[in-house]
């Protein structure tokens, strides 16, 4: 090696660490801003976590500290006292139900409308999206009177029937996109092959699309699981309650009790789930998103 | 493309039937009822034209009130979510380190249950004696800042918004970050060799070559923006202090009455109609505003 | 000093509506909420009630910091220790019983008469629950015997054990922290209902035109005069919609 080279490579290796060091630089205001944003999050998540551990008198004098005892009581005491055992699986049969069936009445629609050639398509369509900008809460009046005339005001069945029907809109714009944007090739074998026209869809096009389907499954499982102001307006029964009224009420039946405590217990018990539903599944939610309005 | 008349009806059939009957039906028929003096599920109905419109724009100072919150949402919380959202996102598109974990921890609050962050908000964020805020200026001795009452009359609409902002953050942050990912790294790399910074490289490229992606973000807030609700209805106590009605909760409180026996449905449905008016009114504008030619690449 | 829920209109109001009442007899808001040109408002009885009510904060017996506290955190400060006494009924013991333990010493009395004043401290703002039974109810024999049942003796006395509340026979004694509640409802003079009942025949009125707005100004985001100003404008305003 001769001593120029060897003072080239130096110089080569200083303006490598000078570039790394710049790029450091210019990338520590959003490694700050980031983390501080992130922390935030995970502090005060964090903090009703462990306050729900606490005893009441715990939660005023130490703000910050951990409990001495953690009270797995509180959560014992939500989940029998204040009922949350029967709100959880009343939400759960109604988030369930619900997606089933926003699924199975959204696909089909949105599969013709997508894929198929008829007079009104696109009106229909239009129209169909339409829904989403008709605020929800312009309905409530005239649909407590229907609900009301077929008789299906303050059940779960009626209850799911609203998810399902607000559900539909998004659903539709959801799976259309995603319909829209498969390849024709296959479709065409699946003619060639002798498929039915429902047999194409059921064998060919429904397997193919289920991604989108579980992207729409989630949004949807995640909205009924967390919406409160439908099941405060078409349930009575405290016993039909879901899991976020209940926590809705509790926070109001707090004078009951005043207990703190089981008020974070209850708010992570309704947190909970959606929480780890989103640990696993963030990557698909967060691309479900862009699916839609970004083509 | 195919045609089958028989599977376009069948599929068709039952989500245009539902959607029908539950969804437009009862939104034309909003129209019908808020013509209407009527005092109760069951009670009379009392013809009244546009009365209900004329008392709620002439002597109605808690509707401009719940309008005005409406607007500040949609306006003030637009302006500061569409800024945070832009600044974070191409914060992480920087090439940094860890961005599929910080744009998760970002979005993190849109599947957590509304209910769930008010209760959040102000017992664990706000609460002079409880919440972290309070908590953290007073030790590290910002005297001012630990005696700000947050959940005060004053203050507590902006306190509500605030939250609401780091609601939403997330959502708009996914969605931008989408729009960004479309932009070809050439133009940034022709853009560095000419020198351009970020700020600069920022309006020359990144924004107009997702301006598409940018319009349909401000509809979608915008849409949202106008129907909070459950937010600040249940930020509160068993009354929703008026501070915080937007033009939702004013419609369910004249309704539905939270704990009072109040029930002016024909009123409450007219408050609804305007609230589509203000959708339709505002995505008109926005679809106007920022139209712009596409940008081919 | 006193514990105020500052976000919680449905509360502070009630300071209002007492010195209306010890000012003007029990019954006199609701005539004046009923006056369709809003003018008796305008009798000087009303302001000098919403200055009373302000008068609290300037001498300093409402910590400042209860403007921020929202619903039940200032009642959460009598368990600690910090205030001493609440505008509230005789629920609150129950409320805070996690809070205080059982031993906590409770007391109560009556909202002080007003100098020059018509009311009397013995007339009683009360909130009552009612039973009722639906005309076209599918069984209401059966719900009439449940209501006899209710209101036997035993039924009363299992009411006070296990709810710890106040029940309406007589000679059935109140649990011991809120003796001084059955004291006064049994010598009450008048008894008036929320809102000097104005939140059941009138929520409307009540909540939009007195309540909220007697607390921005109780709060104080307007004045004392601003608000009297508001009720005689926005109750005419009212009317003429009706």
């Amino acid at each position: 090696m001769t001593a120029s080279s060897a003072v080239q490579i130096q110089e080569q290796n200083a303006s490598a660490r000078r570039a790394r060091r710049r790029k450091f630089w210019a990338q520590a205001p959003s490694y700050v801003v980031l983390s501080a944003w992130s922390f935030f999050t995970i502090f005060v998540i964090g903090w009703v976590l462990i306050a729900s551990l606490k005893t009441n008198a715990e939660v005023f004098r130490d703000v910050f500290n951990l409990p001495e005892k953690w009270q797995f009581t509180n959560y014992a005491k939500a989940w029998n006292a204040a009922n949350f055992a029967l709100y959880f699986r009343n939400s759960l049969i109604v988030t369930f139900s619900s997606v089933v069936c926003i699924l199975a009445v959204s696909a089909p629609a949105a599969y013709v409308l997508s894929r198929m050639n008829f007079r009104g398509r696109g009106l229909l369509t239009t129209i169909f999206i339409a829904g989403m900008g008709i605020p929800v809460l312009l309905l409530l009046i005239p649909l407590f009177v229907i609900m009301t005339g077929i008789g299906v005001v303050n059940t779960l069945p009626g209850l799911i029937l609203v998810y399902v029907t607000v559900a539909i809109p998004f659903t539709v714009y959801i799976l259309t996109g995603f319909f829209a944007s498969l390849p024709n090739e296959l479709e065409e074998a699946g003619v060639i092959d002798g498929a039915s026209d429902f047999g194409v869809f059921w064998h060919i096009m429904l397997p193919l699309a289920s991604p989108g389907l579980i992207t729409a499954a989630i949004f949807n499982g995640i909205m009924v699981w967390n919406e409160y102001l439908l099941v405060l307006v078409f349930v009575a029964d405290s016993e039909k309650r879901t899991l976020s009224l209940g926590l809705y009420s509790l926070q109001n039946a707090m004078q009951y009790t005043g207990d703190w405590v089981g008020l974070f217990a209850g708010v992570s018990i309704v947190m909970i789930p959606t929480i780890i539903l989103f640990v696993v599944l963030s990557e698909r939610m967060i691309s479900g998103i862009t699916m839609g309005a970004v083509k | 493309m195919k045609t089958n008349p028989r599977l376009i009806i069948l599929f068709l059939l039952p989500a245009t039937a539902i959607y029908l009957a539950f969804f437009l039906v009862p939104a034309g028929w909003a129209f019908y009822y808020s013509a209407f003096d009527w005092s109760g599920f069951g009670e009379e109905m009392t013809f009244v034209g546009f009365k209900n419109y004329v008392r709620l724009m002439t002597t109605d100072p808690v509707f401009w009130e719940s309008f005005f919150n409406t607007l500040k949402i949609l306006v003030v919380g637009g302006a500061a979510t569409f800024t945070i959202a832009f600044t974070l996102a191409v914060m992480l598109n920087s090439g940094i380190k860890g961005k599929k974990f910080f744009r998760a921890l970002i979005f993190m609050p849109q599947v957590i249950a509304v209910i769930a962050l008010t209760t959040l908000w102000a017992f664990a964020i706000y609460s002079p004696t409880t919440g972290v805020l309070p908590n953290f200026f007073a030790l590290i001795g910002w005297e001012a800042g630990a005696d700000y009452l947050w959940m005060s009359a004053d203050h507590v609409f902006w306190s509500m918004l605030i939250a609401i902002i780091w609601i939403e953050v997330g959502f708009y942050v996914v969605l931008l970050l989408a729009g960004m990912d479309k932009i070809p790294m050439e133009y940034y790399e022709a853009a560095r060799i000419e020198g351009a910074n970020m700020w600069r490289q920022f309006w020359g490229i990144t924004l107009p070559l997702m301006w598409d992606v940018v319009t349909i973000a401000v509809v979608l807030w915008s849409i949202s923006a106008i129907k909070v609700f459950e937010f600040p209805f249940a930020f509160m106590g068993p009354t929703t202090d008026s501070h915080l009605y937007t033009m939702g909760v004013y419609l369910y409180v004249m309704g539905f009455g939270k704990r009072d026996p109040i029930f002016q449905l024909g009123y409450a449905t007219a408050i609804g109609v305007l609230m589509l008016v203000l959708v339709v009114v505002t995505s008109v504008v926005i679809r106007r505003a920022m139209r712009r030619d596409v940008l081919q690449y | 000093m006193l514990a105020i829920e500052g976000t919680e209109p449905g509360y502070n109001t009630n300071y209002f509506v007492y010195l209306i009442a010890r000012l003007k007899g029990p019954g006199w808001m609701t005539q004046a909420a009923n006056d369709k040109s809003g003018e008796m408002w305008k009798d000087p009885a009303v302001l000098q009630a919403a200055q009373l009510s302000r008068v609290l904060w300037d001498k300093g017996c409402i910590p400042e910091v209860s403007a921020g506290y929202k619903w039940p955190q200032a009642q959460q400060t009598i368990a600690a220790g910090e205030t001493a006494a609440e505008l509230v009924g005789s629920w609150l013991p129950t409320e805070l019983l996690s809070a205080t333990g059982p031993d906590f010493k409770w007391g109560a009395l009556n909202f002080p008469e007003v100098e020059g004043g018509v009311g009397k401290s013995t007339d009683l703002n009360a909130f009552i629950l009612s039973f009722m039974i639906l005309k076209d109810s599918e069984h209401p024999q059966e719900a009439a015997d449940l209501l006899k049942f209710i209101v036997t003796k035993e039924s009363q006395q299992t009411m006070v054990e296990m709810g710890a509340v106040g029940v309406t026979r007589k000679g059935v004694a109140w649990p011991d922290n809120i003796k001084e509640a059955q004291v006064a409802a049994e010598s009450a003079t008048a008894v008036f209902g929320e809102g000097d009942g104005l939140q059941g025949s009138n929520a409307e009125l009540w909540t939009k035109v007195i309540r909220d707005p007697f607390n921005n100004m109780f709060v104080g985001q307007t004045t004392p005069e601003q608000f009297v100003e508001s009720l005689v404008k926005d109750t005419a305003a009212y009317w003429a919609n009706q």
